[in-house]
């Protein structure tokens, strides 16, 4: 630095206190790390796409609001109209007109907690509410505690260990406490494999679908989940596992540390709140919106920027419905919001009736989505 | 000069700006959103000089903000959190201030050589331990000490000299 710049700055530093302050903030980088992020999350040439059509000139938006203020008009009329929904659906595309078509005639009940496990030893056990609540294994029982399933180690000198596999299917959830305390919350349509007692180097299971696992530490043992081609590596954490769709495996930390390792040999650590996607066979780690991780373990379907078809096969899995779509549906639009799982089906729909263009009807099992008659 | 132009230019520095009142990147992507959007309906009534366009949203994005802080009552939490002493005024000035700052030392980071801001990234915004990073990278943990100087050296020198400095006086 010459003289003079020094002198510059020093004029500048001595100007204001504020100007201390803000130079000693460099010094110290690390407080700066939520500052960082910031600007690392910031897309602009996503956003600018995004903003690019809302000043193109089309129709006005309705009230000609922007989306927060579309919510909480949305939230008004909801509560005028006397409806007592606990949410709100909003969405960002130009709306017309609003209006709720009944076509509901039998309405579907949200998912229930059961499962079938299928033992060592082939038998399978249905499990649920007012089913058979406790079996017994090669040196382990199995008991029913809570919400889910408990295992419980009566004997270890069995030298032969097999496989139990967890099937949850459509319509279904379940909770599990595997043999060392770890408790896992497993989706709808999905299979969890695991050993009826893990060994004393490791604790492997398998994953097809989606789970959320609050492993209990262990130093010794590393927790292991594999998806596919992606291995997780745990000691003692909680994160949620989403690897419905074989192509794209996501796995996002909501505390602890766990390292992700790919089969093509890619291998990352996450912290807290970030989520690792492993696509098209490259690993990457990105910061995870948690809330929408994992809405679906505290019993919420949370949407944002996601398109009808992404919706319905959540509900899908959730409600065990085939869904059909007519011709004339839009696929772009996109749908922010969340509603509780507990909701009947037609509490759902009606929601997204409400706020979008689309029209649905329930025969059956099977809900047809269409557009609204203009 | 074109809104295209002005919102790649100016969109993550207020972006930053609004997020140190509000603390909620989305919401924060949303106010200065509609001050773009405010910006390029009314675009010619306002001057077409670059520094009073930026200064026009600056203060668009401040009053949003003030008033997304009002409504939500978390003003009293923001101030809180803040060491609220010298005064309102200089609070927002201070706000102003780093956001350009921060901007410049983001856009010098982004000169770095790629295997210097890499390692710079990952230890200074990211929190890694230099041993972390090391293991991460499959390098020795002196090569990320050095990296990492190297990086802090530029970043302290391009800021003194080119951004802070001019920018201020």
């Amino acid at each position: 630095m010459s003289k003079k710049d020094e002198h510059v700055l020093q004029n500048w530093l001595e100007e204001k206190e504020s100007h201390k302050d803000l130079l000693s903030e460099f010094e110290q980088s690390e407080r700066l790390k939520d500052d960082f992020e910031v600007f690392r999350n910031v897309d602009t040439a996503q956003d600018w796409s995004e903003f690019k059509k809302r000043i193109a000139d089309k129709p006005k938006k309705i009230f000609g609001f922007p989306r927060l203020r579309v919510a909480v008009a949305a939230g008004l009329v909801f509560l005028l109209t006397g409806i007592a929904y606990l949410f709100v659906f909003v969405r960002t595309v130009d709306q017309k007109t609003i209006y709720v078509e009944k076509k509901i005639n039998k309405d579907i009940a949200p998912a229930k907690s059961g499962a079938q496990l299928i033992l060592a030893d082939g038998s399978t056990m249905v499990l649920g509410d007012g089913v058979q609540e406790t079996a017994e294994g090669n040196g382990y029982k199995i008991q029913k505690s809570g919400d889910g399933i408990r295992y419980s180690n009566t004997d270890h000198t069995h030298t032969v260990i097999g496989t139990n596999t967890l099937i949850v299917p459509k319509g279904e959830y379940y909770n599990i406490t595997l043999p060392d305390g770890t408790k896992v919350w497993v989706n709808a349509m999905s299979k969890l494999r695991f050993p009826e007692r893990f060994s004393s180097s490791e604790r492997k299971v398998e994953l097809e679908g989606e789970a959320y696992f609050e492993v209990v530490r262990d130093e010794q043992r590393s927790f292991i989940v594999v998806a596919n081609q992606v291995n997780v590596h745990v000691l003692g954490t909680a994160f949620n596992v989403n690897a419905y769709n074989l192509k794209s495996i996501r796995t996002s930390l909501v505390e602890g540390s766990v390292k992700i390792q790919s089969e093509t040999g890619d291998t990352r650590f996450l912290k807290p709140g970030d989520r690792a996607d492993f696509t098209r066979g490259t690993l990457s780690v990105k910061k995870a919106d948690l809330k929408r991780e994992i809405a679906w373990q505290n019993g919420e379907f949370y949407f944002k920027k996601d398109n009808i078809v992404y919706i319905m096969n959540e509900i899908n899995r959730w409600y065990n419905v085939d869904v059909t779509f007519a011709s004339d549906v839009d696929f772009e639009s996109e749908y922010f919001g969340n509603v509780s799982r507990h909701e009947p089906l037609s509490k759902v729909l009606d929601a997204l009736s409400f706020v979008g263009e689309l029209a649905f009807s329930i025969e059956e099992n099977k809900v047809m989505v269409r557009n609204k008659k203009k | 000069m074109k809104t295209e132009e002005l919102f790649k230019k100016y969109y993550r520095t207020l972006c930053y700006y609004a997020w140190q009142f509000t603390k909620d990147l989305d919401q924060a992507r949303d106010i200065v959103q509609d001050a773009f959007y405010v910006y390029h309906k009314k675009k010619d009534e306002i001057s077409s000089d670059e520094q009073a366009i930026k200064s026009y949203l600056y203060t668009n994005v401040k009053f949003s903000c003030l008033k997304v802080l009002r409504r939500m009552d978390v003003s009293a939490r923001y101030w809180e959190e803040n060491d609220f002493q010298e005064g309102y005024d200089n609070e927002i000035e201070y706000n102003l201030i780093k956001a350009e700052v921060m901007s410049d030392v983001v856009s010098i980071i982004e000169t770095l050589p790629a295997a210097c801001q890499t390692i710079f990234r990952k230890g200074y915004l990211e929190g890694l331990s230099n041993l972390e990073i090391a293991q991460e990278l499959n390098i020795s943990v002196t090569t990320v000490k050095t990296q990492k100087q190297r990086g802090l050296k530029i970043v302290r020198a391009k800021l003194r000299l080119e951004h802070f400095i001019s920018f201020f006086i």
